[in-house]
């Protein structure tokens, strides 16, 4: 697929589907509705925020409550939206959000309206940290609709040059949009989700073994003396999922709306519980006015974060729970590096 | 595809003053609604939100669920604000409840999981090989230490004592409450006790008019000698499980031989049966904030574990070497 074919697709994608696509704003490149099939930039950088949202919301109603009884929220039906431009460090994410919510009836009516478009564009190193490569044989491992391999004579960069790209369709949808856009020259192939690391002796399975069976309290406390529990890693991070789930009533009298929103592990109140105050020993401490909670210090909070991505995530899910985009340090106003935090890890 | 946060109506056809603060409820619902001891149920007030309960009341009746609540925040205090003839939501039950009939529900899900797990382990700490479990058919007798409202999630279990557990399983309870007044359940003391089951109370500090122990709940264990060849489910606030961890610890270090390989009650060499307990014979419910219930939103999380599908009650041997777990 050439330059003018590509433009021929996202004009019939346009006309077709509303589309999200990374495009460049002030220099930057950000995810935002595509309006002018000509802003879309395919290219190997960064967009600040993951595509996160489209998969897991920020807030959704699971429910409208009268009373007592809850009625599921409605969900859209049918009404495809397309996202166009996930780099192939991004792709990860959508594998582990697959898995985690394969049960869950909101997520798969949301992930079932979404078509997505993948590139093999990949980031510079500082935002590669798991040094992920593309190889054409693995991408069956990995979830899309379709996926543009920009050859290797074409020049990745930032400047617009001819980019040849191979083309793969990895469902019947992604498949239609191509064939209806005019585009024929595409391989079929059957994407099975199901990348599995192999870990043993890898650098991940040393960080999930430390954390797991050498827990060394010492890293986790120095940490906890910079770490502000802003949570702003939590909300960039693709792979942060956590939520809560949350009663807003509406102004008529006992209805409203139970919604599903995104938490964060450094968030006071998420391992509060109900009951007297306490001290830090679990002892009662009388006009503390802290509720008892589970992560009491700033140290437990973010070796909790950590565990959960390298420890609990690849025992539950067979994956790592981090795709290495950096972004945590990119956000973090104190300067924490995870990609410092996991030497001091793998050396602890 | 099952929604997993809907609940059922459940209709509060009964509510009785326990001790102060605290309530008792009895929840009516159409259709059967099955539990077992130490299972947790989400309870539903929309506009005040969900919390995490274990039912307290016989779970034979499979369309009544028993809660006994203290109101400690926004969402109970609604609840003990309603009256009977009003509803409220339930979903559930989750996660896994105490081990039951001599043990042969061990908790199959996390406790593999667990197993795997700690296998993998270089410094070889897990013990808990399941060649050197309790064999199913030795019976196992029971040591119940509660504190506070720890008799809650246990009470399903002692009101069902010929469902879940063998005539010959004798049981013996270490409860400690703050005052006499806080005992709960105290309609049934009489009936466990005809039912030879060996129930210590005692209380933080000295009032008139009580002859029984004085002391936190572990200072029943200077007083009374533990049931032998025992298993022991704990329940309370965090800090009394410090405390009783480190009796039953003193209790094994004492010289007392423990469970041999085989499963055979071991015996001392005066041929006294064994009481100790080991920690893969010491079971614990754990609370965490919960949201979900199913194992995602990862507010119950604790280390590999959730509490609301893997737990409550966890292992001791499972969970020892996870930071922040007790």
């Amino acid at each position: 697929m050439n330059s003018r074919q590509f433009s021929k697709l996202v004009s019939y994608l346009s006309k077709n589907y509303q589309i999200y696509a990374t495009q460049e704003e002030n220099g930057q490149v950000v995810i935002d509705e595509l309006h002018d099939a000509k802003k879309a930039v395919l290219d190997n950088r960064l967009p600040f925020y993951s595509w996160k949202r489209f998969f897991v919301p920020e807030c959704e109603s699971l429910f409208e409550y009268d009373g007592v009884s809850l009625t599921p929220s409605s969900r859209e039906q049918g009404k495809q939206t397309v996202l166009l431009g996930i780099n192939f460090v991004d792709l990860k994410s959508i594998i582990l959000y697959d898995r985690v919510f394969a049960a869950d009836t909101y997520y798969q009516s949301r992930r079932n309206n979404l078509l997505i478009i993948a590139h093999n564009f990949l980031p510079g190193p500082e935002n590669n940290l798991a040094h992920v490569e593309y190889k054409e044989e693995n991408l069956k491992q990995y979830s899309f609709d379709v996926f543009l391999a920009a050859q290797e004579n074409s020049v990745i960069g930032h400047k617009k040059t001819e980019i040849e790209y191979r083309v793969f369709a990895g469902s019947e949808k992604g498949e239609k949009v191509l064939r209806e856009s005019g585009y024929k020259d595409y391989q079929r192939i059957e994407c099975l989700g199901l990348l599995s690391e192999d870990r043993s002796g890898s650098a991940m399975n040393v960080f999930r073994d430390k954390l797991t069976n050498h827990h060394n309290p010492k890293i986790w406390e120095e940490l906890g003396r910079r770490c502000i529990e802003c949570g702003k890693c939590t909300i960039v991070c693709p792979t942060c999922f956590c939520f809560r789930l949350d009663d807003t009533p509406s102004l008529e009298v006992g209805q409203g709306q139970r919604q599903r929103c995104w938490d964060a592990c450094f968030y006071q109140e998420f391992s509060e519980v109900a009951g007297p105050s306490t001290g830090s020993t679990g002892s009662p401490q009388a006009g503390s006015g802290q509720a008892p909670k589970f992560l009491k210090t700033t140290a437990e909070k973010i070796h909790f974060w950590y565990y959960h991505k390298f420890a609990r995530i690849p025992d539950e899910h067979s994956i790592t729970g981090c795709v290495g985009c950096h972004r945590c340090y990119q956000v973090c106003p104190v300067g924490i590096d995870i990609k410092k935090v996991l030497e001091d890890v793998y050396n602890s | 595809m099952i929604n997993p946060y809907q609940t059922l109506t459940a209709q509060i056809t009964d509510i009785k003053d326990e001790v102060l603060n605290m309530k008792r409820f009895w929840l009516k619902l159409d259709e059967e609604f099955d539990y077992s001891p130490g299972q947790i149920i989400f309870l539903s007030i929309p506009g005040f939100g969900e919390a995490a309960f274990a039912p307290c009341g016989k779970s034979d009746d499979k369309r009544t669920v028993e809660l006994c609540v203290r109101h400690v925040g926004k969402l109970t205090g609604k609840l003990h604000a309603m009256k009977i003839g009003e509803s409220v939501g339930i979903r559930g039950p989750f996660g896994h409840g105490w081990p039951l009939n001599n043990f042969q529900n061990r908790h199959p899900e996390p406790f593999a999981k667990s197993q795997d797990k700690l296998r993998e382990g270089s410094d070889g700490r897990y013990e808990g090989d399941s060649s050197t479990l309790p064999q199913n058919d030795k019976k196992k007798n029971i040591l119940i230490v509660v504190g506070g409202m720890g008799l809650v999630p246990l009470r399903t279990l002692l009101l069902n004592r010929e469902k879940y557990l063998s005539p010959e399983t004798k049981i013996q309870i270490f409860y400690g409450a703050r005052t006499p007044d806080d005992f709960l359940f105290k309609e049934n003391f009489d009936r466990w006790k005809k039912e030879e089951i060996d129930l210590q109370l005692t209380i933080d500090k000295a009032c008139l008019g009580w002859n029984e122990c004085v002391g936190v709940v572990t200072a029943l264990f200077d007083k009374y000698p533990i049931v032998e060849n025992a298993a022991a489910f704990l329940c309370g606030p965090p800090i009394m499980y410090k405390f009783i961890l480190q009796k039953l610890q003193e209790k094994n270090a004492s010289g007392e031989p423990s469970r041999t390989a085989s499963g055979e009650p071991s015996r001392t060499t005066s041929g006294e049966p064994s009481r100790t307990i080991s920690e893969n014979d010491i079971y614990m419910s754990l609370e965490r904030r919960m949201h979900c219930g199913i194992g995602i939103c990862q507010h119950c999380a604790i280390g590999p574990f959730y509490t609301c599908k893997d737990g409550p009650v966890f292992r001791y041997a499972d969970i020892k070497n996870i930071p922040g777990a007790i």
